[in-house]
């Protein structure tokens, strides 16, 4: 072969590389950029059903498409309807929702009463929405009264049926009966005000304006794109770069590089995700934490306040010395943590026979949660100064996930909870039955039991609040705080509200 | 030389038969994904019924066998992350593997090549020196490393570059140049090697002799004759292109097999992972035939009975 | 099979005589200090790896802006010293990288120089795995293998070490193919002594100084999988420090301090430097003819 016909060859060869690059650039540049909304999440979707996952980054794409009967409205933190307007209690057992009218799916299919109960029939379907079953369970048979009215009977009262009602997404029944879940996660149809155009895995989901949308459509935003970039150094420079007009999940270490820059915006949201240590009290992980006084120890030793001013930049809320946020109902603002104190904590490891510490087994997550090693390694480095030498076994994601629902992470461990918002959701973890709970209390769980069912907002609040306390007295757990979540935009994004359970709503957002 | 070609494709069938049966078992014994795929509040008898459905409450040999009946005809199973046939998932993203292995490879044999050439014509002198140098470098740093610390330069201080992902041709350079580097010098080396062998060989004298220019002797005569242990040591190398691939695609989130490899690790999202392994070995075992033919084709000394 | 004449046995002196190249000399000597900091690092580490001191994160080297003279290199996220992490990494990477290596060699000599001699349907079946093993994506073996029993020291041995045998193996087959029809061997055989005799006396020492050379790459080749199962987390627990997890932990702080990442990563591009140039002077010491492989 002479040198010429080798460089043909190679330039045909590299043809044929540019040829399977170039779909990539095309698709479809028929909406300029300044009407595009490129939003940076830190995985793809697995599907845009977002009743089959309750992951956030498949919600956010999903929500767009397929609207929710209710939400929590950041900007008011009150219940407001979307496809619904109303919701009321006929009786402690039966629950009224009245639906919004003259609203279609964008593939023509009328939203009425019979699309609501055939997506409650899907919502409680075990096998379907494993997912929601926590949500779904309490709730027995569903009524139509007529178009736009229909009733939920629940098996008992239940407090949290408004919660539940957020976390429904009403689908079109004819299209979910030809196409079914899978193919439906892969292209959704709603209400919302975008519809799906395309998804091209693992690169990017593209939705376009539904001109039909009911309601008030976020403002020049004729087009959304969902791109998933992993990596979060990626995603900060993108972001800075111009390549994405919202990024999620920014690591702590965008912040102090974002500060400086005028045309950037940071959203720091104390998220709903509630870390703490666990120091298992169950018989069956054998070790010096079963005595309580050497649980209390390690209360004393771990600083958190150092660990959200070092390694979260001061900006992660502490919790106070309980596992329920301030927000919360139940919240008691008399419990006080255990306050950092080297000398007592070591005092008290004396007292319980450990005066020169002792070796224990920490099984942590391993890039499940955000700094979550940093944080452990921390920790690590604070027992050791009262003498407990902690052994750190490092699982990933799913192997932790799995030791956890097995109730393996004992003796020691770190995790970071985010369960439905209600306070019944939040203590449930510490049930004696319940799948992953470290410690084992009747008394416990006789008050959870009574919360749940409990109508009276303030006997529901006094039921918590004696739960809380007992928690903070036997000390299973090291509470330490919330999590943080930091988002970044450009300043042409405006009325963005991320929540703390990581949605992120398009619901008043404009694009300038 | 047919009957050499269906002896070899034969061959292949019972190592790729094993690689698959061992990187089931391997996936499996490690238990089931559903901690991955559902939220962890799930209530057991919903847990069981999913495991059910899926099939992962079924003996191990049972689902293997099952496994391969499927897949003789194409079908991989469904990934259980993404609810989508693991084939098609796995196809999707051959294009951007493609691309960035193709580059890379382009960089280093219009690189790697003349480098060589040079070193090897001016044996000894500066530009040798260089080019063996880099070389040494080029083989002995990690890819990963590289790559960080060419987002590092090119990213972070002088914000010339994008740090990652796919779709402008300036996302291709580093993760290509990353890639491509420790090819690079592998193929500058062995081209000056070769080259030398080949540049002190009777014909270049004779061809000297005859009166053609320097560039005419060195590129026609020796470069053809190099071109063959090069050709090999290129073919041989696309086998390590894949295994660089794989962490060259985390470091710079490019969205191809090698990270949809490791995530689908981490999820235990099994019929991906077999999936990949599978096709993986397949190309590699064919891009060794591939080479072994054309090496047969360019050098008529050499036959397949 | 034809009369091939004997390749000649290294003589010692060959052996020697790879210490006439400056470059040998040097590569020792690094890999001496290396080996040094891996057997006795509180003598040369500047401070204790594992000390915390949250308030000093991310501090730069010494020659930039916000540096601690205390810290040469400058601290990791949580405020270690970088310096002395790296003195104190050198441990394990040496450790699994040279038991790995002397497993994979131990093992794949052996298998290839019994298939080889045996030859037969063993050596086919041997020939398939090696093989098989060698068409196997190596890396994607090793992340799921790790991934799925779980990061140990003793794990990432005999991971490593497994990946490496059928290079041992196939080298040791070729040679023992070639060796088996010479002279001295039917001379042996003639004698009455056993295969394993013959392989052990005869036949090994002649390609040892293959297999020396063979296990220099190897040791590189190893510590670039330790580096990157490190990297991915899946090398050995923290906070025990490695050089691959340290360039891993480092990277979300590229922004605030590139010092994390970019120094662990030059000591293993220096050690796989040294055993790459030791292989190579080996090689052209040893036996010049092998230059070409």
């Amino acid at each position: 072969m002479s040198i010429f016909e080798r460089f043909q060859s190679g330039a045909i060869g590299l043809s044929l590389l540019m040829l399977a690059g170039l779909p990539m650039l095309s698709s479809a540049q028929s909406v300029p950029r300044a009407k595009t909304l490129i939003i940076a999440q830190n995985f793809d979707p697995q599907t845009l059903w977002p009743n089959g996952t309750t992951a956030s980054t498949n919600l956010n794409a999903g929500a767009a498409v397929v609207e929710p009967l209710f939400w929590i409205n950041p900007a008011t933190n009150k219940l407001e309807g979307v496809l619904a307007t109303s919701y009321t209690l006929q009786s402690p057992t039966v629950h009224k929702i009245e639906l919004r009218r003259g609203v279609k799916f964008s593939n023509g299919e009328a939203f009425n009463a019979d699309a609501l109960i055939h997506t409650l029939g899907v919502f409680v379907d075990k096998v379907v929405t494993p997912a929601y079953s926590i949500y779904a369970a309490p709730m027995e048979k569903f009524e139509k009264v007529d178009e736009h009215t229909v009733l939920i009977h629940t098996k008992g009262p239940y407090p949290a049926m408004a919660l539940a009602l957020t976390q429904v997404y009403p689908i079109p029944p004819g299209y979910w009966k030809e196409a079914g879940p899978a193919k439906f996660g892969q292209a959704p149809v709603g209400t919302g005000p975008f519809k799906f155009t395309e998804w091209v895995k693992d690169d990017r989901v593209v939705m376009d304006r539904n001109p039909q949308y009911w309601g008030v459509a976020p403002k020049g935003i004729d087009r959304v794109v969902w791109k998933p970039v992993p990596d979060d150094t990626a995603r900060a420079v993108g972001l800075e770069a111009g390549e994405y007009d919202i990024a999620a999940s920014l690591s702590g270490a965008a912040v102090p590089r974002f500060q400086g820059q005028r045309n950037l915006q940071l959203y720091s949201v104390n998220s709903y995700r509630v870390f703490t240590m666990v120091l298992s009290a169950l018989p069956k992980h054998q070790s010096p934490l079963l005595d309580k006084r050497v649980r209390l120890a390690i209360n004393h030793a771990i600083d958190n306040n150092a660990i959200v001013k070092n390694l979260f930049f001061g900006k992660a809320q502490v919790l106070q010395g309980q596992v329920l946020r301030k927000e919360q109902m139940g919240f008691d603002p008399d419990i006080k943590a255990y306050p950092f104190d080297l000398a007592k904590a070591k005092a008290l490891l004396a007292e319980a026979g450990h005066p020169n510490g002792f070796e224990i087994d920490f099984k942590i997550p391993s890039g499940r949660y955000a700094q979550d090693r940093e944080v452990c390694e921390a920790i690590a480095g604070m027992l050791a100064k009262v003498g407990i030498k902690a052994k750190i076994i490092a699982l990933e994601g799913g192997e932790f996930l799995r030791q956890l629902r097995t109730q393996e992470l004992g003796p020691m461990s770190y995790v970071g909870l985010a369960p439905p918002d209600d306070p019944h959701f939040q203590l449930s973890q510490y049930r004696s039955d319940w799948r992953y709970t470290f410690i084992q209390s009747p008394e416990l769980d006789k008050l959870i039991d009574d919360g749940v069912k409990e109508p009276d907002v303030a006997k529901r609040t006094a039921i918590y609040k004696r739960a809380v306390r007992l928690i903070h007295d036997e000390a299973p757990a090291v509470p330490m705080f919330q999590g943080l979540d930091i988002y970044g935009s450009n300043n042409r994004v405006k009325g963005l509200r991320p929540t703390g359970d990581q949605r992120l709503f398009l619901y008043g957002v404009s694009l300038e | 030389m047919l009957s050499y070609l269906v002896r070899r494709l034969l061959a292949t069938l019972p190592v790729l038969l094993g690689i698959s049966f061992v990187s089931f078992m391997l996936l499996h014994l490690s238990g089931d994904p559903t901690d991955y795929l559902l939220p962890i509040d799930v209530p057991e008898a919903t847990r069981q019924a999913f495991r059910h459905a899926q099939g992962f409450d079924r003996p191990i040999m049972v689902q293997f066998w099952d496994f391969l009946q499927k897949a003789v005809t194409g079908d991989f199973g469904t990934s259980l992350r993404f609810q989508q046939p693991a084939g098609s998932l796995v196809w999707e993203r051959v294009g951007a593997t493609t691309e960035l292995a193709g580059a890379a490879m382009l960089v280093a044999i219009l690189v790697g090549i003349p480098a060589g050439t040079i070193a090897a014509y001016r044996y000894g002198g500066f530009v040798d020196r260089m080019v063996r140098a880099v070389a040494l470098i080029g083989q002995a740093i990690p890819n990963f490393y590289l790559g960080v610390v060419a987002i590092i330069v090119f990213a972070v201080w002088f914000r010339v570059l994008p740090s990652g992902g796919r779709g402008s041709w300036e996302q291709l350079v580093l993760p290509a140049l990353t890639l491509g580097f420790a090819l690079v010098a592998l193929i500058a080396r062995v081209t000056r090697s070769c080259m030398l062998d080949a540049l002190r060989d009777d014909y270049i004298r004779t061809a000297r002799a005859k009166g053609l220019g320097e560039t005419a002797v060195v590129l026609k005569h020796g470069l053809r004759n190099a071109f063959i242990p090069v050709l090999t040591v290129i073919g041989l190398q696309f086998g390590l292109l894949l295994n660089g691939v794989v962490v060259t695609e985390i470091v710079f989130s490019w969205p191809g097999i090698g990270r949809l490899a490791i995530q689908s690790i981490y999820a235990r999202d099994f019929p991906v992972v077999q999936t990949i392994v599978f096709l993986s070995a397949l190309t590699f075992v064919m891009l060794n035939l591939i080479v072994d033919l054309l090496y047969a084709v360019l050098d008529p000394r050499i036959s397949y009975k | 099979m034809t009369d091939r004449p004997s390749p000649p046995a290294p003589s010692v002196a060959a052996h020697w005589r790879v210490l006439r190249h400056p470059s040998t000399w040097i590569s020792l000597l690094l890999l001496a200090v290396m080996v040094f900091c891996a057997i006795a690092p509180e003598l040369v580490s500047p401070h204790d790896p594992y000390q915390q001191e949250l308030s000093k994160r991310l501090l730069g080297p010494v020659f930039s802006a916000n540096a601690d003279p205390a810290h040469l290199l400058g601290t990791d996220q949580l405020g270690r010293d970088v310096l002395s992490r790296i003195i104190h990494g050198a441990r394990i990477t040496l450790l699994v990288s040279v038991l790995a290596v002397l497993m994979s060699s131990v093992l794949g000599t052996a298998v290839g120089l019994y298939a080889g001699y045996r030859g037969g349907w063993i050596d086919l079946i041997v020939m398939r795995l090696i093989d098989m093993q060698l068409a196997f994506p190596v890396i994607l073996l090793v992340i799921a293998v790790v991934a799925l029993l779980g990061p140990s020291l003793v794990t990432l041995i005999a991971i490593i070490g497994l990946s490496g045998w059928p290079r041992f193996a196939r080298v040791a087959r070729g040679s023992v193919l070639s060796a088996k029809e010479m002279d001295y061997v039917d001379a042996a055989r003639a004698v009455g002594a056993g295969s394993w005799r013959i392989m052990g006396q005869h036949i090994l020492p002649n390609i040892l100084s293959a297999l020396i050379v063979y296990a220099s790459f190897e040791l590189a080749r190893m510590v670039l999988l330790e580096a990157t199962l490190s990297f991915l987390g899946l090398g050995v627990q923290p906070p025990t420090p490695t050089w691959g997890g340290m360039i891993n932990d480092g990277r979300q702080y590229i922004f605030l301090s590139w010092g994390v990442s970019f120094f662990p990563g030059l000591a293993i591009l220096l050690l796989i430097l040294i055993f790459n140039m030791l292989g190579d002077d080996l090689r052209d010491a040893l036996d010049p003819r092998l230059a070409n492989e």
